[in-house]
């Protein structure tokens, strides 16, 4: 489907990836995770990219993320060239990635830390992020005593409050349970809302994809290749309420078969 | 509580009530001192090759109201710690340095692998060589022993920090200086602690082979001491003594490790 961003220049993306490639060399054989991927993302837009488990998904974020290099092609954000990691990009893994060290309020302010920022401020930030997350009353519990949903709680709110140009996810509600993963997804939408980030979204579950997202990046695996675009802002949920059934279906079963090919 | 019946108690890797935990241990401890009584009861050994528990515990009480055991005890425990420090405070940096950067790796830990199997006590008689038998021959001795153990552990320690927290670090803007510093050493802590604990038991073993071979003081001494006169009471002590002070230091870690890392959870 045509998308109408196609006008815009590079400068004027988040992300640009153009015909990226990346090769995994091992000491038996070489692996193509990625095979002539082009995918881009604009200012304030949630885009998920959907795939089978081994498709490159992981990899392609952490080539945005710049903790891994990509082997041919081009990868921009807002027009610069990615050279390696930055606080410009924030990420949040499928995995408990939280500073088991530090308390909940000091993980949040861990990049403002670095930052330098004044003791005021990062109290005011954190403040601000803890209640957006509603962890106010864990400030000062350490990660192991917080259930999984908690988790990923804590690490979307220290991922924002480094005020990130760009939101990576990777399967970030992956191992939680339904109904928690069902409670983030709207705490991540609401989020969204607000605060207008830009988000790229990875999942391998549809439903999610679609319930989340503007756009949808279909891939597919062996190698990593962009099965399909498509626009997923057609209105079809009023906040969690799903009000069109038939396209939702619809547009699930298209991915469903995307994916079988 | 009911009593746990016998599938309860013995399932795999479960946990069982302290009490009975505690049953368990004491009772071995009970089941060998009674053996050890009814073996010099019955005379089953000659009491010049095993004294009584009673003897050994009248010599115990005995030895500790003397002064000059208690220096016995001060000296061994200032070796212990002196060699001990010295390889900790040395060993530990480039442990880090050979667990994060693969070049460091390549000039620390090859070199450290060969010579941790080349045998500590052969290394005495060089020692005495270059030393004498003064208190530096006795830390160096215990210094050969742990130093290059512990260097490959505390790589294999680092190493084994989860590289998702490093990126998560990197993403939020570390550069590479803050991510060594404000997470890996942090994240390492609680297994480096572990390792300390190791080292310090093997530091102990390597105290009493330098003071058997090369010294004039210290429990290790005093054993070899007791050996000329057939004082095997006098050897019991010591050795138990030895265990004694090894099992307070190394509760000691356990219960400092609680301390300083609550947030660790998992390792006990
Ligand atoms: N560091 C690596 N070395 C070698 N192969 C890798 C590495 N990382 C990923 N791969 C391979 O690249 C492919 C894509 O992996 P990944 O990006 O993790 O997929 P996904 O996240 O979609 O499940 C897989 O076949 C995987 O085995
Ligand atoms: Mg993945």
């Amino acid at each position: 489907m045509p998308i109408e961003a196609e006008s815009r220049t590079e400068e004027g993306r988040a992300i640009d990836v153009s015909h990226l490639t990346k090769i995994y060399h091992t000491t038996k054989k070489e692996i193509k995770a990625i095979d002539d991927v082009s995918i881009h993302v604009d200012p304030h837009e949630f885009v998920s990219i959907v795939g089978p488990s081994g498709c490159g998904k992981s990899t392609l974020l952490k080539i945005l993320a710049g903790l891994d290099e990509l082997t041919e092609g081009k990868a921009t954000i807002f027009g610069k060239v990615i050279e390696g990691p930055g606080a410009d990009r924030g990420m949040v893994f499928q995995g408990y990635t939280l500073f088991p060290w530090l308390t909940v309020r000091k993980n949040i302010e861990f990049g403002l830390r670095l930052k330098k920022m004044s003791a005021k401020q990062k109290k005011e930030t954190s403040d601000y992020f803890l209640k957006m997350v509603d962890l106010e009353r864990f400030a000062n519990a350490y990660p192991k005593e917080l259930s999984g949903g908690m988790k990923q709680r804590v690490a979307i709110a220290r991922a924002l409050a480094n005020n990130p140009k760009v939101l990576l996810m990777d399967e970030p509600f992956g191992a939680l349970d339904a109904q928690t993963r069902s409670d983030m997804q709207q705490l991540l939408l609401e989020i969204w809302k607000r605060e207008k980030t830009t988000i790229v979204f990875i999942t391998h579950d549809i439903e999610e994809a679609i319930f989340l997202s503007q756009r949808i990046y279909v891939m597919h695996s062996h190698p990593g290749r962009l099965a399909e675009e498509m626009n997923a802002d057609l209105g079809l949920f009023e906040g969690s309420e799903l009000v069109r059934p038939n396209e939702f279906l619809q547009m699930k079963d298209h991915i469903v078969s995307l994916l079988k090919k | 509580m009911k009593s746990p019946t016998r599938s309860k108690l013995f399932k795999i890797r479960e946990d069982i009530p302290k009490k009975w935990y505690w049953t368990g241990t004491i009772a071995t401890f009970v089941v060998v001192l009674i053996i050890w009584e009814l073996m010099s009861i019955f005379q089953v050994v000659q009491d010049t090759f095993l004294p009584s528990p009673g003897f050994v515990f009248t010599t115990f009480i005995q030895l500790i109201s003397t002064g000059s055991y208690w220096g016995d005890i001060g000296i061994s425990i200032y070796r212990v710690f002196m060699g001990f420090l010295l390889a900790a405070i040395i060993g530990v940096p480039l442990g880090i340095l050979a667990g994060t950067f693969k070049i460091s790796d390549s000039i620390i830990i090859p070199l450290s692998e060969f010579i941790r199997y080349m045998p500590a006590p052969a290394f005495i008689p060089l020692v005495m060589v270059w030393a004498g038998i003064g208190e530096t021959a006795k830390i160096l001795i215990i210094f050969i022993g742990s130093f290059f153990q512990l260097i490959i552990m505390v790589a294999d320690d680092t190493r084994a920090v989860n590289k998702d927290l490093i990126y998560a670090a990197y993403t939020l803007g570390a550069k590479r200086w803050n991510t060594l510093i404000k997470v890996i050493v942090p994240a390492l802590m609680p297994r480096l602690f572990a390792t300390l604990r190791l080292i310090m038991g093997w530091a102990w073993t390597y105290l009493v082979v330098a003071e058997l071979v090369a010294a004039d003081s210290g429990l290790g001494y005093s054993i070899l001491k007791a050996q000329r006169f057939m004082n095997t009471n006098i050897i019991f002590v010591g050795i138990l003594v030895i265990g004694l002070l090894g099992l307070i230091i190394d509760r000691l870690f356990v219960v400092l490790g609680r301390v300083l890392f609550p947030w660790s959870g998992g390792e006990r």
